[in-house]
């Protein structure tokens, strides 16, 4: 750090302070939430530590005049947050962050308008964004990583200021997709209940008056809920919801989207093209989309196997989205027996609609799926259970007897049935 | 603005004598005036302090604005706080706007300017007003003046009195505000304006609380106390400041709760009401309590901490004593406070004063967009706002006390309201002795040092706040503070530790008990070691029970109270493991998933520290656990991205994967072989799922076989022959049972012409139900059903 003279210290931090008390006298939300983002490492604020740590005694400053200690309680802990934060100490800045913004959430529901809900975004990412590297911190020292649990609890309180009626509420579900992000990364997503319920079944707020940015980050993780839940039309509703409004621009998010779309759309019975998987970095689907286009039961199998170099599975394992893939296998199931059904037909017509279980055994073992005869006459009920495969299996002449109308019907973007 | 005084009621109320009318006009020019000039006035009034200059053109230039500030002055001129108090809630809740005619961003400024104008008169007497008080005194209030002069000086110290108690406590709540501001105040009035202040604004308060009583059963009985005598001695006898002395300390609840955390409220009712019934400690007490919450707010932890589990002080009987003693010189303290005050005056930059103004009233702010809603008249809206919201029980009790202490007591507070001079000059004499000495730097040091040994004696700090500032005096006011930092800081620091650093090991139990075997008892009490066994008992125990021939609830109940003395010892080693695994092995054997359940997450966090047992073997149980039991897709992903390489290179956690493909894709062939091939206890598990797995494959079936399935091929596939390795009975025992089965289930079955049983698919599926379990019990766990219990495990 450069020498930095006491009367420069003064002068930054007083002029912090005459920032803060104007954004605040002219309700100039940006102005004051430029104010707050410490992990912006902005130049003003980081110049601004850099005074705070040569000039100690700021406390002085904010109590010598009232312009100033009437937000003591807000910036003398900032200061605190700042100054840690400068001198890489995470926790203890997050502990006085905390602090600031708690006092700055008591005075901004006293203020009938949202003009500071700006201000609030960014204490709300920043409390989330600080706990985070907090409790990095507080892992690599071998203690309990906590603080990211408690950004949530403080986060609950910011959605409870917010989610009432009135001109505040539009900041509801800027906090809402926070609290997301934290349960997420805590995997404590049943968490997220509460909070959506009270979004969604409040009738005060319509839905769409929320800023657009939180609309695309709040189905996103709705949506990703739903993949959870296996329930897939209401996934695929949300996240496609998330996919046409998000920013074309922003390339990162609509691929993180898709990322579960794509699964989502599978198990629908729709498949990408593989344009946009390229176009997106999404080859890991590659291989998945393949297998289902040609039936090819080893190469789902493959792709879903866990071998030390595919670290790809460990992801879908990690996204959650393994187990949608993994269902995925009847649908293979069913492509294969389609193709028989249609060698067949080319063969014979008149007998296409009689597969033999010994040819769909034969046709594993090309694939080299070793079955027994019981294991595939089971597959082949689910099949006619689940609706994929029209038709009956006789079990004493060990055939399955297809429907000769449409004996394979198509999803057509309804899930699979259960 | 102008919303805020049609704020309607106030007028119309019925008090219209001139103090309350004047007063009234000049809020309205006041506020709207404020408003547009919200910056600019709060940095003139700042100035106003250190430069009186600015202030006596100031006043001419506003006059409404100043004159208003004038009254709020006169009143914190006489009786201290009561003085702004009085104010505030005079000139506060009038103000408050009831919000609807304003556009809501109004609001904010508004207030901001208002509050620190309201404490401006605090800081102004500094001998900028003078001048002005002249005029004003003159003009509305002509007919009091007469009065003046006998009066200011005992109700002077009868407000420095009563502060020990209702004072302080306010102070509590404002904290350092009482003690910078409020002082100085005190003074500057009673040295310059003596003769004229006082009457007014208490008449007008008077009236006020006279207003209240029927608007308010709750605090009418409270407030008749005061007005009875108000009426009696001081209203004839011209004692004013009484009436406003009541109104404060009945709306110094309302004004100030707001800004306290409920919990606080909490703690300090709690703290007064173990001295309900000495007012010595209690005034200890409160003196002790200002200081908690001054340095709570200083460092921001008044609103983080947790007042719940906050340890209250002890205040030592002794102090009653040397509070006596003390009391009289404060009472007459008032040469004693002169040169506080002008310290605070050069100070003030520094002093927290400031600040705790301007929070002060960024808090009845809010205080104000609450109540103003609610109601509209002035009287009715002192009471009906806070005062319902925080049960003001502990901010009442102490004034009530105080004025039976004043009563009966050393000096009466009527006495001095009424001035009774001659006595007040008697005592002032006899004090100014006391005084003398007790300012002598000679027995201040001597009474330092007898608190401090006093301190350290008890190892409570309350005492030396208490102490010095009515001892050590003025000169003293900053070493106390610091002294008082310094203990709450080490306080502080005693009550961190408690949650962290508390050296458990000195806590925790030495079992001494012999007896191999114990009964599970759940602890209701600190353990007594006699009971416990210590470690190389609780081996043998566990050994016992491994071989024990009797039954599960016989060993579940050895092995929970082994687990309670191993908890209570804090025995964490492979012994632990080893009762946890046998417990949950046990369970699981005859599918006690509760117990299983408690075992399971107990061992997890111990593997997860290191110690060693049959970890795959429980990754396995814990996979099929989810996969079966729970259902919780979320825990299945995470449980199988932790499982290492090692890991699913295990049988136990092959096998259980194995069953999860197999459950998740309904393949009912590949479970049930899983199955017969389980490894360990996966089985067992396994078992709890078997009923729901059969019931899905039979109508998996019957939808999609035509005409029919042979039994014993379904009895084959769903795994109803597992015994026929031995010989062809059990082999037709397991057709039997698949018979039983599905006839339970709705299934229809036919005989073809070979003689062969087989399912009539079609007619099966549209009757195939799943039948209630024969053993369930009321409570939905049969496990816990004692005669099936015994009956499954002798």
């Amino acid at each position: 750090m450069a020498y930095l003279s006491m009367g420069e210290s003064h002068r930054r931090i007083t002029d912090y302070l005459n920032r803060f008390a104007d954004a605040i006298n002219y309700q100039d939300g940006d102005s004051l939430a430029r104010l707050f983002s410490v992990s912006s490492d902005s130049p003003s604020l980081l110049s601004l530590a850099d005074a705070l740590n040569v000039f100690q005694d700021a406390n002085r400053l904010i109590k010598q005049s009232e312009k100033f200690s009437q937000f003591g309680e807000v910036v003398a802990p900032f200061f605190r947050s700042l100054q840690c934060y400068r001198l890489g100490n995470l926790v203890d800045a997050y502990g006085a962050f905390e602090k600031a913004s708690n006092a700055f959430i008591q005075e901004f529901r006293n203020w009938e308008s949202g003009w500071a809900l700006e201000a609030l975004y960014v204490i709300a990412y920043e409390i989330r964004v600080l706990a985070e590297r907090a409790d990095r911190e507080l892992a690599s020292n071998g203690k309990s990583p906590e603080k990211l649990k408690g950004a949530g609890s403080f986060l609950m309180k910011v959605f409870g200021v917010l989610a009432g009626k009135g001109p505040k509420r539009v900041g509801a579900l800027y906090v809402t997709c926070q609290l997301f992000k934290i349960y997420f990364k805590l995997g404590t997503v049943n968490l997220c209940r509460s909070v959506i319920r009270s979004i969604e079944t409040a009738r005060i707020f319509d839905f769409e008056e929320f800023p657009i940015r939180d609309k695309v980050t709040y189905m996103y993780y709705t949506g990703r809920l739903e993949v959870l839940n296996e329930n897939f039309p209401a996934a695929d509703q949300k996240l496609s919801y998330a996919l046409t409004h998000c920013c074309l621009s922003k390339e990162a998010n609509i691929r993180m989207i898709l990322k579960y779309l794509i699964p989502v759309k599978l198990s629908i019975g729709i498949l990408p093209k593989k344009q946009l998987l390229e176009n997106y970095d999404l080859v890991e689907y590659n291989n998945i989309v393949e297998a289902l286009k040609r039936g090819d039961l080893r190469l789902l199998r493959s792709a879903l196997q866990e071998n030390e170099d595919q670290y790809v599975v460990i992801l879908f394992l990690r996204s959650g989205v393994y187990l949608v893939l993994e269902k995925l296998e009847l649908q293979v199931y069913q492509r294969l027996l389609k193709k028989i059904y249609i060698i067949q037909k080319q063969k014979d017509p008149s007998k296409a609609h009689q597969v033999k279980l010994e040819v769909i055994v034969k046709a594993l073992k090309w694939l080299e799926i070793e079955m027994d005869l019981d294991e595939v006459e089971c597959i082949v009920a689910i099949l006619i259970y689940k609706n994929l495969m029209k038709g009956y299996f006789a079990h004493k002449s060990k055939v399955v007897v297809l429907s000769k109308q449409d004996p394979f019907p198509k999803l057509n973007g309804k899930p699979v049935a259960s | 603005m102008l919303g805020l005084h049609t704020s309607g009621g106030y007028p119309s109320s019925g008090y219209n004598n001139q103090p309350t009318a004047w007063n009234n006009g000049s809020y309205a020019n006041y506020t709207s005036y404020q408003y547009p000039n919200y910056t600019s006035d709060t940095s003139s009034a700042y100035s106003s302090v250190s430069a009186p200059a600015t202030y006596q053109q100031q006043y001419k230039q506003w006059p409404e604005y100043y004159s208003q500030t004038e009254v709020t002055c006169a009143p914190g001129t006489e009786h201290l706080s009561a003085a702004s108090n009085s104010n505030h809630g005079s000139s506060l809740p009038t103000s408050l706007p009831p919000p609807p005619p304003l556009p809501p961003p109004s609001l904010t400024p508004t207030w901001r300017p208002e509050t620190s104008s309201s404490e401006l008169p605090s800081m102004q007497p500094g001998g900028a007003a003078s001048g002005a008080h002249d005029n004003y005194w003159n003009q509305p209030a002509p007919s009091f003046q007469t009065h003046l002069a006998a009066p200011t000086q005992p109700i002077y110290q009868n407000s420095l009195d009563s502060k020990t108690s209702y004072e302080n406590f306010q102070e509590l709540k404002t904290a350092p505000q009482g003690l910078n501001s409020q002082y100085p105040v005190v003074h500057q009035v009673s040295q310059n304006y003596q003769s004229t202040l006082p009457t007014v604004p208490s008449f007008d308060a008077r009236r006020v609380s006279k207003l209240q009583i029927p608007t308010n059963p709750r605090i009418a009985s409270n407030a008749a106390l005061g007005i009875a005598k108000t009426e009696k001695d001081s209203y004839a006898a011209n004692s004013a400041p009484r009436p406003a002395y009541i109104s404060v300390s009945v709306q110094k609840p309302n004004d100030k709760p707001t800004m306290l955390p409920k919990s606080l409220r909490g703690y300090v009712e709690r703290a007064f009401g173990r001295y309900k019934d000495d007012d010595a400690k209690r005034a200890a007490c409160e003196a002790y309590m200002k200081d908690i919450i001054t340095e709570a707010r200083a460092d921001g932890t008044l609103y983080t901490r947790d007042w719940d589990s906050e340890p209250l002080f002890t205040v030592p009987d002794s102090l009653s004593i040397s509070k006596a003693y003390n009391k009289s010189p404060v009472r007459r303290s008032k040469s004693r406070w002169e040169p506080l005050a002008e310290e605070k005056m050069l100070e003030k930059p520094v002093s927290a004063s400031n600040e705790i103004g301007k929070y002060g009233s960024w808090d009845r702010k809010t205080f104000s967009g609450y109540s103003a809603t609610k109601d509209n008249s002035l009287s009715s809206f002192r009471f009906s706002g806070p005062q319902q919201r925080t049960p003001s029980k502990s901010a009442q009790r102490p004034m009530k006390r105080q004025r039976i202490v004043n009563g009966t007591g050393l000096t009466n507070n009527d006495d001095d309201a009424s001035s009774d001079s001659d006595k007040e000059q008697s005592l002032t004499a006899y004090y100014s002795g006391a005084m003398a000495l007790a300012n002598n730097p000679e027995e201040k040091k001597r009474r330092e040092s007898r608190s401090k040994r006093f301190d350290r004696g008890q190892g409570h700090r309350p005492d030396i706040n208490y102490f010095k500032p009515k001892n050590a005096g003025p000169a003293n006011l900053y070493t106390r503070r610091a002294s008082a930092l310094m203990l709450s800081k080490s306080f502080d620091d005693s009550a961190n530790q408690a949650v962290e650093d508390i050296d458990w090991d000195a806590l925790t139990v030495k079992g001494t008990c012999q007896e191999i075997e114990k009964r599970f008892l759940r602890l209701t009490s600190a353990p007594d070691p006699s009971t416990v066994r210590p470690e190389d008992v609780l081996e043998k125990a566990l050994l016992m029970v491994q071989n024990s021939q009797k039954n599960y609830l016989y060993k579940c109940d050895q092995l929970k109270s082994i687990r309670q003395d191993i908890t209570v010892q804090r025995i964490r080693n492979q012994l632990t493991v080893k009762v946890y695994e046998t417990h949950a092995r046990l369970a699981m054997e005859v599918g006690d998933l509760a117990e299983y359940n408690q075992c399971q997450s107990q061992l997890q966090i111990l593997y997860s520290e290191g110690i060693e047992g049959c970890l795959m073997e429980f990754a396995a149980y814990n996979l099929l656990c989810v996969i079966l039991h729970s259902n919780n897709k979320k825990d299945l992903l995470t449980s199988m991205s932790r499982l290492t390489p090692e890991a699913k290179e295990d049988d136990a956690v092959k096998h259980a994967l194995a069953v999860r493909a197999a459950v998740t894709s309904g393949n009912y062939v590949t479970f049930f072989r899983l199955y017969k091939s389980a490894p360990n206890l996966n089985t067992c598990l396994m078992d709890l799922y078997v009923e729901k797995m059969r019931y899905k494959a039979a109508v998996c079936m019957s939808k999609s076989y035509r005409p029919t399935v042979p039994i014993s091929y379904i009895a084959q596939i769903l795994g109803f022959s597992n015994a026929a390795d031995e010989n062809g009975e059990t082999e037709l025992s397991g057709l039997d049972e698949c018979l039983e089965w599905l006839k339970a289930h709705g299934a229809s079955l036919i005989t073809d012409n070979t003689g062969e049983m087989q399912l009539d698919a079609k007619a099966s599926s549209s009757t195939l139900y799943m039948p209630e379990p024969e053993d369930a019990v009321a409570h939905g766990d049969s496990s816990l059903a004692v005669n099936d219990f015994l009956a499954r495990t002798t």
